[in-house]
């Protein structure tokens, strides 16, 4: 009986000790770089890489511009005391600006998507649509 | 001068005079050996417990290592596609209130 259970325990202790230490190896191996971690989770070859970088890199301008949109909106509305027309007419824009960067990141992720594999594509569209309308946006964006 | 011991010893003879029972002792012993039952080893019975004990450890030493395998590559996915989604996503970059500060 002393012996099975000090087998138990040696053998729980094992793979305690291989689960942490794989987790650990495995964390300090995952690629920090956006786009590497791209090529590395949907099985870009090297076509697709340089295909979905140039897209990133063509859109990386117009979302800074949305940004800094977003940004002076929400301030503007910060300092408008709420019920002035200015404060409808500030929300109103924010909500037109929300439109348009859910609809500019749409675009952008379906542009990414078609130039993957279809099947990570489909997978590229769940997972990245699932994280941006659990932050941010009150309704799915409507990837198709 | 001779050694008388010497003498002694080249005269002297032994004769040892086997046991009476002795025969008999030995073919009872044999007599025994084969009226009992043949045990015939197919498996090692003994060597049960070191082989269950090493088929536990290494099944839970490959549990834990494709556990953590699986755990660390569903972590690494969710916050590489976080992070991703805060780079394309002008919305949540602007929640980050690093970014285009003044």
């Amino acid at each position: 009986m002393k012996t099975l259970l000090s087998c138990a325990l040696i053998a729980l202790a094992a793979g305690l000790t291989s689960f942490g230490l794989t987790r650990w190896v495995a964390s300090q191996r995952a690629p920090t770089d956006e786009m590497a971690w791209l090529r590395q989770e949907f099985a870009l070859n090297a076509q697709q890489a340089e295909a979905i970088a140039r897209l990133h890199a063509r859109y990386g301008p117009v979302c800074d511009e949305h940004c800094a949109n977003v940004m002076a909106t929400r301030q503007r509305l910060a300092g408008l005391p709420p019920g002035t027309p200015a404060h409808v007419e500030a929300a109103a824009e924010m909500e037109s600006l929300a439109r348009v960067c859910s609809e500019s990141t749409r675009r952008h992720l379906e542009a990414v998507a078609a130039l993957m594999d279809p099947a990570q594509g489909e997978r590229y569209l769940a997972l990245i649509g699932g994280k941006l309308a659990a932050h941010n946006h009150a309704e799915p964006l409507g990837l198709r | 001068m001779k050694d008388p011991l010497q003498d002694l010893l080249q005269r002297w003879r032994h004769e040892p005079q086997a046991s009476p029972d002795f025969q008999a002792g030995v073919w009872a012993r044999i007599g025994q050996a084969d009226a009992a039952p043949r045990k015939v080893t197919v498996f090692p019975f003994r060597l049960i417990l070191p082989l269950a004990a090493s088929l536990t450890l290494i099944a839970s030493v490959a549990a834990g290592v494709s556990t953590g395998l699986s755990v660390a590559r569903s972590q690494t996915a969710d916050r590489m596609a976080a992070n991703y989604a805060r780079s394309i996503d002008p919305l949540l970059k602007a929640s980050n209130d690093h970014v285009h500060q003044p």
